[in-house]
């Protein structure tokens, strides 16, 4: 039951990501409106999936790298639909609903059976820790959508510089939250490791990676604040910051082994 | 003196600094770190001489990382300390200029009261002048990014006290074993694997004793739950098997326990005996006989098999066996008895002010960067004629912001 409703959030969301496209493609009103309905469906989806495999496993569903990919999916579709009528601009809808689906697909490549939760996941700040790494993660990579977006844009002659003007700043908006969002993660993680394996930080590859994000995030808001740094530029700061994101969350767990190795 | 001290609290500075201390930290994820040095020649043939002579193998300790985290320390406590400088004398420019800024924005009768909705419910400080309202976020905003970096600092000096004045050591205790850390007693009562209902958890009961003689009671520690007494932290840390022989002597009757955590020689004094190896937790046997071990375990030893070498008249001979099976040697009996699970505890000590002070910067940093992000200050002037911005120096962070409120609502 709980596979059936979750290739169902996958499909709806692959048609999702389609239905964009050719509303877009072909300018058609009633299109667009199938369009949103259709993400609209992807987002209950993944909601209803992960409430029943909470249900299930009576926990939060975020112990594991299938149940954080789908948490992330569900962030960023969150995002796209908090975002949708702030910023109504052609095409970012697409590239979100495409980040969703490329991480529901990773998901969808993990095992998905619902295991008890190991000792030392079963603590009061397991759901502050990793539900703000979601929303962090999630923020991060629909600021990357934004930031693909103006680089997209940019690149055109006609380019409209209020579009270019929102595209950036809703981009750094969503990158002051993630990294927000990021620091409450390394902050609680630290008190729980404290907790669990006695030091607020190990060098376990998995934080130095976090960290590591955190500091390019840094470096992306300074020069944003102090250095005035904004437009194409930031967008590329932003591209690089998630493929850094992607390597902390995909590429650190299948690279190497840690206190974080929870397949 | 003055450019070197401006240079070393420059943002220029610090993020010449991050450049090194990303290297250090991407090199410390891919070389594992505090192995044997038998480990990375085994792991690397060719680099090893490399990376055991530049300190690759503990490349947080080393003194190149530990004096670029002291420089970024530097360059964080001079930048914070001149931000706290600067602060009140920013904010009241920001108020004359506000005075004599004369980039008057047009707003109608809807857009005014969108604006003035949205300074009262940001709380904004109201005071008249001229006939003009002038509304300035609250003082605290002016803050955020020094509280921040402040907050950053108290972290970095947390951590280097942890460096300096915290101490841990793990004991490998068998059920009624002490261990006599920093004047304290630690008698172990107990280890489990499991809880009540069957879920895997590893937990030990504990008392521990004082130098005064005080007693904690039997506690149970386990993990995310350690016990604090005396001035130390105990943790459940990690957990070992051992393997449990009867060893009776042939001629005289007289019979001892064995308890073997690692694998060696038990005999009774001659050269014959048996070589421990390991237990498995399981096995699977098929239909032939043929016994294959299960090495994987969450704690438990339902069906425990040991593996042993018979040393007899110069020779090692293979054995697999399992409780209440006996190996005969020529002088000795050995009786094989259920393994025993023991827990290894970890006993930390780190001064309590460490702990207030990390939790202290912890929770400022978060407010600090909220405040930074989502809370910069700005003073708009509301006049007949339109608004008037006025941020923080080149700041384009409140107009960009009022910009999207006034025309579509959005700018949160």
């Amino acid at each position: 039951m709980l596979d059936i409703l979750f290739f169902t959030a996958l499909i709806v969301c692959f048609v999702a990501v389609v239905t964009q496209f050719l509303a877009l493609a072909f300018r058609k009103e009633g299109l667009k409106k199938a369009a949103w309905l259709v993400n609209a469906a992807t987002f209950a989806l993944i909601t209803a999936y992960m409430i029943a495999r909470g249900v299930t496993a009576k926990r939060l569903p975020l112990s594991n790298q299938f149940e954080f990919a789908v948490a992330f999916a569900w962030g960023v579709a969150l995002l796209s639909m908090i975002l949708r009528r702030t910023v109504e601009e052609p095409w970012l809808g697409t590239i979100m609903a495409a980040a969703s689906f490329l991480v529901l697909s990773f998901a969808a490549l993990q095992p998905r059976q619902v295991s008890e939760l190991m000792p030392a996941l079963r603590s009061g700040w397991f759901g502050f820790h990793i539900g703000s790494a979601v929303m962090s993660y999630a923020a991060f990579m629909t600021a990357a959508c934004f930031a693909v977006r103006y680089l997209l844009l940019v690149r055109r002659p006609d380019a409209d510089e209020e579009r270019l003007f929102r595209l950036d700043y809703y981009a750094y908006r969503l990158t002051a939250f993630g990294f927000l969002m990021l620091t409450v993660t390394i902050l609680t993680g630290a008190i729980w490791a404290e907790q669990a394996w006695s030091a607020f930080w190990t060098w376990d590859p998995k934080e130095t990676w976090a960290l590591i994000t955190w500091l390019i995030y840094a470096a992306y808001l300074h020069l944003r604040l102090i250095k005035k740094w904004q437009g194409k530029r930031m967008a590329v700061f932003s591209v690089v910051g998630i493929v850094c994101v992607l390597f902390t969350f995909i590429g650190v767990n299948a690279l190497f082994a840690g206190l974080h190795s929870y397949k | 003196m003055k450019k070197t001290l401006a240079f070393l609290q420059s943002m220029c500075f610090g993020l010449l600094l991050l450049a090194p201390l990303l290297i250090c930290s991407v090199l410390g994820s891919l070389i594992p770190q505090g192995e044997s040095e038998a480990a990375y020649a085994e792991a690397y043939p060719s680099l090893y001489h490399l990376i055991l002579g530049l300190g690759l193998d503990h490349i947080f300790r080393t003194p190149v990382f530990l004096a670029l985290a002291a420089l970024f320390g530097l360059n964080l406590a001079l930048c914070c300390f001149n931000q706290f400088r600067v602060v009140p004398g920013r904010e009241a420019a920001v108020r004359e200029r506000a005075l004599r800024n004369r980039e008057t924005a047009a707003l109608t009768e809807a857009q005014r009261q969108k604006l003035m909705q949205f300074l009262r419910r940001g709380l904004w400080r109201r005071e008249e002048t001229d006939g003009k309202a002038m509304f300035s976020a609250s003082p605290l905003r002016w803050y955020g990014s020094a509280v921040a970096h402040f907050a950053l600092l108290g972290i970095l000096l947390g951590a280097a006290g942890i460096f300096v004045l915290s101490r841990s050591a793990d004991y490998a205790l068998m059920p009624g074993d002490n261990a006599l850390p920093n004047g304290l007693t630690v008698r172990l009562e107990d280890f489990r694997v499991s809880d009540g209902e069957g879920r895997v958890d590893y937990a030990s009961t504990v008392e521990i004793t004082d130098a005064r003689e005080r007693k904690s009671g039997l506690r149970d520690i386990r993990v995310n739950h350690p016990l604090r007494f005396g001035g130390v932290k105990i943790y459940q840390h990690s957990y070992g098997v051992a393997g449990v022989l009867s060893v009776t002597v042939k001629d005289t009757g007289e019979t001892w326990p064995a308890r073997v955590t690692e694998p060696g020689m038990i005999s009774v004094g001659g050269p014959d005996g048996v070589w421990y190896m390991t237990v498995y937790p399981g096995y699977v046997a098929d239909e032939e006989g043929n016994v294959t071990p299960i090495t994987q375990t969450t704690g438990e030893y339902p069906d425990p098999l040991y593996y042993l070498l018979l040393v007899e008249n110069g020779a090692m001979v293979p054995v697999l066996a399992v409780p209440g099976d006996e190996i005969e040697t020529s002088d000795a009996v050995y009786r094989l008895e259920a393994p025993l699970l023991y827990p290894a505890i970890r006993v930390k000590t780190t001064p309590v002010w460490i702990y207030g002070l990390l939790y202290l910067s912890f929770a400022v940093l978060v407010a600090g960067l909220y405040l930074c992000f989502f809370q910069s200050p700005a003073v708009v002037i509301l006049s007949p004629e339109g608004y008037t911005l006025t941020g923080k120096r080149n700041d384009t962070e409140w107009r960009q912001r009022l910009r999207l409120l006034l025309e579509n609502g959005g700018g949160r």
